[in-house]
This record gives C-alpha cells, structure tokens and sequence, in this order.
C-alpha cells in the first residue's frame, strides 16, 4: 500500500471513529434521529404552504385571470397572492380589511390573552406552591377545567350569559335576567370577551408549565436571600422570577401562537362585534375562490410564531443556566399570608367557581332542557333514554349514556389521545434530554426550534395539508394512522418545550454521579433523571392527551363526524342538537378528570397534583 | 457534470417534440359515462336490480352539504346501505379535486349547492356527471335537468313579530338598508356560497331594474347615479351588509331572533324554522314585500366521475326525485320544494305558512347559474372587501 493510500485510509479511518464517537452519546443519536424524523414530517407541509402561497390554483387562476385580464395557467407561479392581499393590488381597502387590520387585532387579542393567561396561572401557580393558601387541593384540581373545555364552548358561555337586550337582536341573557343588568356591546362581542375567554382557556396552561417549575425549585435559594434581609419582593423580582424564565417565556410564547391561531372564540364572540383576526379572514377566503390567499395568511402566521421563537432564543440566550434541581435537598418553606388568607382564598375560589365550575354546570343544564332556555322542561331522556331521539331533523339515536354511536366515538377519541400523550410524552422527553445535553450545539438548536414548528401552522391548515399528503400516500387515507402522525407532530411542541424546560433545570452532576457508578443509559433516563422531573414530564404526556381529546379543527378533513367525539360534538352543534353536544362537552370533562384521577392513583402524578395541590 | 446535463438537455428536447407533436387521442367514454347512459333508459325497478347486482353487500358513499341525506328510508326500501358524509361548501369542493381529480375513490354520489363552483369548477374539471331520472324527466322544467336540481331552498328575511303584535314590518326591500333595521343577522357571505351568489345575481341587469322601481316607490324619486358605486344594486348591497351582523350559524340566527326582541331580523335558511318555536317569527315574503324578499337556490344531485357503483349512484338519485324519497327526506318540513312538479309541498310546511315553487320563483332572487360566472370576479371581490371592512 503506498502513502497516498495509507492517507485516505488514515482520513477514512479518522472519519469514521469521529461518527462513531459522536454516536456514542446517546444525547447525539436521539437529537440526529429526531431531526431526521421532523424535517421529513414538518418540511413538507412547510413546503406546501409555501408552494400554495407562490401558486394559483384552479378557481384562484380563473379569478385573477378574469380581475385583471391574465392568462394563469393552475399551478403558476405568481406573486399575486401576496400582492392582492398585502400589497394593495386591487384595493387599499381590500388589503386592510382582509390582511392589515385582522393581523393588528390578533396581534393585539394574542397579547392581551398571553399577558392574562401569564399572570392569572402563574399567580395562581405561586400561590399553590409557595404560599400556605387554604383549599389547595380543590383550586389545583379544579383550576385545569377551563383548559379541558374546546375554547369554543367557553365563548358560548360568556355569550349566553353577558348577551343582553341592547346588544344585537335582545336575546336575553343570564346576568340580564337574574339581575336586569346590561353590559355594553364591547363587554359582549369584540376584542374584550376574545381576550378574557382565550386567557381563561390557556390560565391552565401557563399554571402546569410555571407551577412545574416552581414546585422543584429549591427553596436554598430563596431562603439565603431571606437569611440576607431581601423583602418578598425584592426576593420575588431577583431570585425567583429569573429562574422561572424558561417556563414564562415558554408559556408566554406557547399561548401568544395559539391564540394568533385561534379560529372558533373570535367566530363566537368576535365577528358579531365586528372584530375581526387573521384566523377569521384565513377561514372566509380558504372557503372562496382565493384560497392561495388563505395560504399567505397560513405563511404569515408562521412567520410570526418563527419571530417569537427567534425572541425567545434570544432571551434565554443571555442565560447560561437555569439550574433549580441539583443534588441538594429542596426542602420549600411557603410564604404565611397571614390574614389576607381567608380573603384571597374566597376570591380565587369565587373566580374559579365561574371560570371553571360554572362552565359545567351550564353544559349541564343544557342537556337536560326539552326545549333549549325552558328550565322547567328539564329531563333525562337525553342521557338515559334507550330508544332513539324524535323530534329533529337528523337521526340522534339513544341518550348518551347508551348510544353506541357516541360511545364508539369516544373510543376513537381515547384510542388516538393515548398513543398522541405516548408517542409526544416520550419523544418530548427524549429531544429535551437531547437539547439540554448540547445546550450549545447547532444540531439542538436546529432541532428545538424545528420541534416546535408544528404549533405555528394554524390546525385547519395543518389537516388541509395532511389531507393532500394522503392523496398521493393513499394507504393513509381514512387512517387511525395519520390521525396520529398528524397529531403527533402538532403536538410535539408542548412536550418537547415542556421537556426541554425541565430537563435545562436538571444539574449535570446527577446524571455524571450515575454515569460514575457505571448506571446504563436507560436506568439513568428511567431510575433518575425522569423521577425527579415527574411531574414536568407527566404534563408533557397530559397536556396532548388533553389537547388531541377536545381538538376539532386538525381532524375535521381528515376523518368523517363519527370518528371522533370532537366531530360528533360538532355534528350535534351543527345540526341544532345542543342538548346532546352539550352532555358530550360534559362527558369530555369527566372523561379527562377519569384519566388523571387514574394515574394519580397509578404514578403518584396528575396535572394538579404534580403542582402541590394536596 | 457538463456531459450529464448535455444529454439532458438533448432529452428534453426530444421529448418536448414528441409532446407537441402527438395528435390528442379521442376521449372514450368511461364506465361510470356508460353506465349513467345507460341507467337513463331503464326503469325503477330495472334499476335496482342493476343496482342490487352491482353494490352487493357494500355501502353507497354519499358527500353532501345536507344533513337530512343523513338517513335511513333508502335503506329501509332498497335493502341497500348507504353512508353519508358532510363536509361542508369549500371541503366538498376540496375532497372532490383531492380524491377524484387524483383518481382516488370517495363517494359515488355528491349532493351540493353552490352553481359557481359546481359549474366552473366540478363540471369543467370532469369531476361530476350528470344523470335524468327516466321517471321524473317529464315533470320537471328542463332547466332543472342537467345539471339536476333535487330541490330548491330558500333564505328569507324573517323577523321576531312579537307573536303576533307586529305584521308587515318589511314592505319595501330598500327598508333593510336603513338605521331602523341595522343588526339584522346573516351568516357571512364570506361563509355562505349561497348569501354571496344571492347577491351577486343581485347585481344582474334584471334586480337593477325591480330595484329601482322599488327604490322609486320608497323615497318618491328616482335613483341618481352618483359615482359612488357602479349601479343601483351594489349601492343596495354595500348599504345592506353594513347593517348586518354577521352571525356564523342558521340555527344561531333562527333561535336569536326567535327569543329576540320584537322587530329582530335575520336573513336565513326558512327550514331552520323547524327547530324554533316559529310561533314568534314572521316570514316577510308571505306579506309582500316590493322588490323581493330573499333567495331560493337549488339543490344539485351529481355522479362522481369515478364512482364505484354509478348504477346505485343513480338509482339513489331517483329515489331524491320521486314523491316518496323526497317528502322522507326533505319534505316534511317548511323552506324546500322538489322539482317535480308531481310533489307539493306538507301539510305541515302549509301550517307554517310555506308556499309551493312557483310562489317562491316569482317573489325571491333565484340564482342564475348562467349569469353569476360573467360577472364572479369583479362582484366577488368588491363584496368580500364591504363584508371584511365592516
């Protein structure tokens, strides 16, 4: 063998070893193994969008070439998509209303919701975990409620009970009739009732995510700022707010995308007002002749959730380490409240009672009327009749409690919500464990940051696009199987958020001390690292249970109305059959509160009690 | 690299000679062509036993934008099964180009509204067939024949008459664009195909004219075209949408102004009447109204181009237009009339005050298929700008 040979050998050689230390870490393979898994999942549709947007399609080329005298073939490229309705093209107008002034309302509604939701969880979450509060058990327990409820049912609650005889068409309603007062228009439709009922809905969210952090934090830290004669909140603004960035940021980021694409709360309690958001406009012109539009809109909306991921990069950039969880003891000492207790403890359990309470109790009502608003034709032939439904339009079968059709939907729903929390909990865990551990390598950030791009592709157009993705697989049409990839990649971003928030807290002397005494990979993630972080990580399976189980909007295209309990939910809502929509709202509450009260008694963990309710 | 792309380009251009070279081949007529020839011959009874012979044990898939095809009488006379599907206006469009256009099986059956995308988009893409009952074809119109219209619904201006107290509150189309009458609820043209075709048929040479004969008889003079909108009736439109609240349901709409105030308007579907205690409402219509007094629009029934079973397809389409499958399905009710002419109207949508047809033809805009497409874009556009600048 002569030197030149030897050399490439040499360089071969090299290369290899280097691959094969680097896979030698079990950190390197899963955030590589990811990667790859994502991009093929998420590029597409990404490319879809993007396509969609730089293209017409059939009736969008009949449009343009008749609006202004082209010859677009379906398929072409062309910038008119964005010119019409971002540049003016055909109107000022037209661009205003349909582009301009919805993205300045949801922009606006995005951060009065995220602001609300922010403070109302994380007060919340600092009360239940830091404070000697009273009745904990019951605020952490019933606190999730308004978050298991689909928004849209929330919206109509505020509507049927702020609706009032000077507002719209005088439909009268509870406030109005228990107490003759009417609240103005804007307290009814418009940005006020989007914003409040949108933080309400995502209040939880920001208490699983900050309480997490705050129930693992160890209280050394701001017990040695006490020992220092810091005042509360002195000790609040520079201990314990900097370490709980990652959740707030996280929390702030994760509502400010959703509400940006939240479809049905504006329908309900916005468009009446006149108030109007990128998700209304993309709904009306994804049903008109310009869906190409509708897919500048989808763009835009990805943009806007990829600038607050940038933000939110960063922010914790300037952070080298949010370590809460080390090898120390993390004994925490609540903050007394004194004789402001009982008081605080009555407000939020008033507040909580109409935010969380309430909402049931009206589902309730309504499914046992006859005649819908008549209290006095209440029954329950709606939940235990055994012969089928007379009297509407569609066949309704038997009452809930025994028709197969809605318990075979509710089946459906279980079976794929499972698999979702299954398949998003472990992999949430794994990329968090992946990014933690090379914190500062371009491969975890390419993956964070990939892993939570799903979440920024509103959920009609996520299933829009799967649904053309099932035209060209079409061993995947009508499939349980692409309802959980599709799931499973839109929920992917609460749980690797999720995980990778927690995971961050975790010291790296715990898992080198094992690394030490010769633990395996496997024991390490099983036996240490994921015990400690229970309760985060138990969110990061709960949280798309929760959300695949009430989700309407990324399944409706791709599955027919039986398939699901959500799309049998709309189906009733549809068809006028309230009384049996609102006995399935109520059942997807019960449902869910089943299966955390299950593994509560199973793994010790639950969404509420993970936080400190006990 | 540069011999790889040589030979590429030389590929290309051979193959781009051929392309344009190649005389097209004759269209032959597909299966599903043959057999709705074919089936347009027989009887009912011949019919169904191709049909039985043809579908077995299998189910007939049905996509329609209505939920009462959501039922079981076909079933319950044919002894064949049928499932039904309902997407809604844009996905019924959107699963025919995903799943017919890309040669994949759906439904054998689409039931939908909406002329505009039917026409332009379905039936210009090859994407539906057509199919006349041998049975019915002699009691319809033949403009109900192809493409076949099922029935026809309506959507009125309904008010909230105070069970009684007030009659007569709409007696001059032009009241419905003044400050007395703003907040009445619609479904967003945005929304709803059929609000936004109503009033695009209403800018036809046609409506301008019995528009300003009634804007004559309202204010007492003539209309004077100012400059600021192209003609009469899209200052109509622009005046009426900006008193309109836009609610995103019928069933909403009917039950608000049911339990509304007196003197509520809405302009909806008649036949959600059925779920409302309609003894509060009034339908403008029936007392007369200067201009006209809403929309009827038809109901079409087409064969997918790939159907799998296009002798049941038909034999179901059949069922829809007799007497008997179209009063189980659609009859019962006020707000929907056949197209056969042999079938009337319930007893029960009498009792309401619902009318026949023809009645109907003559009072409401009736979308016009033939003059919507001459106009869509320019109409659509200048309409969907007013209901998003509200």
């Amino acid at each position: 063998m002569n030197s030149s040979q030897t050399k490439e050998l040499s360089r071969s050689g090299l290369f290899f070893n280097r691959l094969r230390t680097y896979f030698s870490k079990p950190a390197n393979l899963v955030v590589v193994t990811f990667l790859l898994i994502l991009l093929i999942c998420i590029v597409y549709p990404l490319y879809s969008v993007l396509y969609a947007s730089f293209t017409v399609g059939k009736m969008d080329s009949m449009m343009y070439n008749s609006l202004f005298k082209l010859n677009l073939k379906p398929g072409s490229f062309t910038f008119l998509n964005f010119s019409m309705m971002i540049a003016g093209k055909y109107s000022q107008e037209y661009s205003l209303s349909f582009f301009w002034r919805p993205l300045w309302n949801s922009v606006r509604m995005s951060i009065y919701s995220s602001a609300i939701a922010a403070i109302v969880g994380g007060v919340i979450a600092w009360l239940i975990t830091r404070t000697d509060i009273k009745c904990k058990k019951f605020i952490s327990s019933v606190f999730v409620f308004p978050y298991i409820m689909p928004s849209w049912t929330l919206a109509l609650v505020w509507k049927n009970v702020f609706a009032n005889s000077k507002v719209g068409t005088g439909v009268t309603g509870m406030l109005e009739s228990l107490t003759g007062i009417c609240v103005p228009s804007w307290f009814v439709y418009g940005i006020f009732p989007c914003a409040i009922v949108m933080g309400i809905h995502y209040a939880p969210f920001a208490y699983i995510l900050i309480g997490g952090i705050l129930r693992n934090m160890d209280a050394n830290l701001e017990e040695a700022a006490t020992i220092l004669k810091a005042g509360r909140w002195r000790i609040i603004r520079k201990v314990t707010l900097p370490i709980i960035m990652p959740a707030l940021f996280s929390t702030l980021l994760l509502v400010f995308s959703s509400t940006m694409a939240s479809y049905a709360v504006p329908v309900f309690v916005g468009s009446p007002g006149n108030f109007y958001v990128l998700s209304t406009m993309l709904r009306s012109l994804y049903s008109s002749s310009y869906s190409g539009q509708s897919y500048v809109m989808t763009l835009v909306l990805v943009v806007i959730g990829a600038g607050m991921l940038l933000l939110n990069q960063m922010v914790l950039g300037k952070r080298k380490s949010f370590t809460t969880v080390t090898g120390k003891s993390g004994q925490v000492s609540y903050v007394k409240l004194g004789r402001s207790n009982n008081v605080i403890t009555v407000i939020l359990v008033v507040v909580l009672f109409f935010m969380a309470i309430f909402p049931i109790f009206s589902f309730a009502l309504e499914s046992l009327c006859d005649v819908q608003g008549d209290y006095s034709t209440i029954t329950l032939k709606y939940w235990i009749s055994r012969t089928p439904i007379q009297g509407f339009n569609v066949p309704v079968g038997e009452g809930i409690l025994f028709n197969p059709t809605i318990w075979g939907a509710m089946w459906g729903s279980l079976k794929l919500s499972f698999v979702v929390a299954v398949v998003v909990g472990v992999s949430g865990f794994l990329i968090g464990y992946g990014v933690s551990k090379n914190r500062n390598s371009k491969l975890a950030n390419l993956l964070s940051n990939v892993a939570f791009f799903p979440y920024l592709i509103p959920a009609m157009a996520f299933g829009s696009i799967f649904l053309a993705v099932t035209s060209k697989l079409v061993f995947l049409r009508g499939t349980f199987l692409i309802l959980v990839i599709v799931a499973s990649v839109k929920y992917l971003p609460f749980a690797s958020r999720s995980g990778t928030s927690a995971m961050m807290q975790l010291s790296g002397e715990i898992e080198e001390a094992a690394i030490i005494v010769g633990a395996p990979w496997h024991k390490r993630m099983l036996r240490i690292l994921f015990p400690i972080q229970k309760s985060s990580f138990i969110s990061g399976f709960l949280l798309p249970f929760v959300s695949c189980i009430r989700e309407l909007s990324l399944f409706i295209l791709l599955t027919s109305s039986g398939t699901l309990i959500t799309t049998l939910l709309s189906y009733f809502d549809e068809k006028n059959v309230e009384q049996m929509s609102n006995g399935i709202n109520l059942l997807i509450v019960a449902i869910v509160l089943i299966v955390n009260f299950t593994i509560n008694k199973l793994t010790g963990a639950s969404i509420d009690k993970g936080i400190g309710g006990n | 690299m540069k011999k790889v792309l040589a030979v590429m380009l030389v590929l290309g251009v051979v193959f781009a000679c051929f392309a344009g070279g190649a005389a097209e081949a004759p269209k032959q007529e597909s299966n599903v062509q043959a057999a709705i020839r074919d089936a347009q011959t027989l009887t009912w009874d011949q019919l169904l036993e191709k049909a039985k012979a043809e579908i077995g044990d299998n189910e007939l898939s049905i996509y329609s934008n209505s939920s009462r095809l959501n039922e079981t009488t076909f079933t319950e006379k044919t002894g064949i099964k049928v499932k039904a599907d309902q997407p809604d206006d844009t996905q019924v469009y959107e699963k025919m180009e995903a799943e017919i256009g890309n040669g994949l099986y759906g439904a054998d059956v689409y039931a939908l509204q909406d002329s505009y995308m039917l026409m332009n988009f379905a039936i210009a893409n090859g994407y539906l067939e057509n199919y006349i009952p041998l049975e019915y074809k002699g009691s319809m119109d033949a403009s109900a024949t192809d493409p076949l219209v099922i029935c026809y619904f309506s959507r009125l201006f309904i008010y909230n008459n105070g069970k009684g107290n007030l009659k007569n509150l709409i007696t001059n189309i032009w009241q419905v664009t003044e400050p007395d009458f703003k907040g009445i609820e619609m479904k967003s043209p945005l929304l709803e195909k059929g609000s936004m075709n109503f009033l695009i048929t209403v800018t036809s040479p046609e409506w301008q004219e019995k528009l300003a004969k009634a804007y004559k008889s309202y204010y007492g003079k003539d209309w004077v075209n100012d400059g600021k909108f192209e003609n009469i009736s899209y200052e109509w439109i622009y005046k009426f949408i900006n008193n309109c609240t836009f609610i995103n349901k019928d069933s909403t709409i009917a039950k608000d102004i049911a339990s509304g105030a007196e003197g509520s308007v809405g302009f909806f579907v008649y036949s959600k009447l059925r779920s409302v205690d309609y003894t509060t409402l009034a339908v403008s219509a029936t007392e007369g109204v200067e201009g006209f007094s809403g929309l009827v629009y038809p109901f079409y029934g087409m064969v997918a181009a790939n159907a799998k079973y296009p002798y049941t397809a038909c034999l179901y389409l059949t069922y829809l237009m007799s007497s008997e499958g179209y009063n189980a399905i659609f009859g019962k009710d006020m707000g929907t009339y056949s197209t056969n002419k042999t079938t009337k109207i319930s007893d029960n949508a009498k009792e309401a005050g619902d009318r026949e047809l023809d009645f109907w033809l003559t009072t409401t805009v009736v979308e016009d298929r033939d003059y919507i497409p001459t106009v869509y874009a320019q109409a659509y556009t200048k309409i969907a700008e007013w209901c998003a600048s509200k």
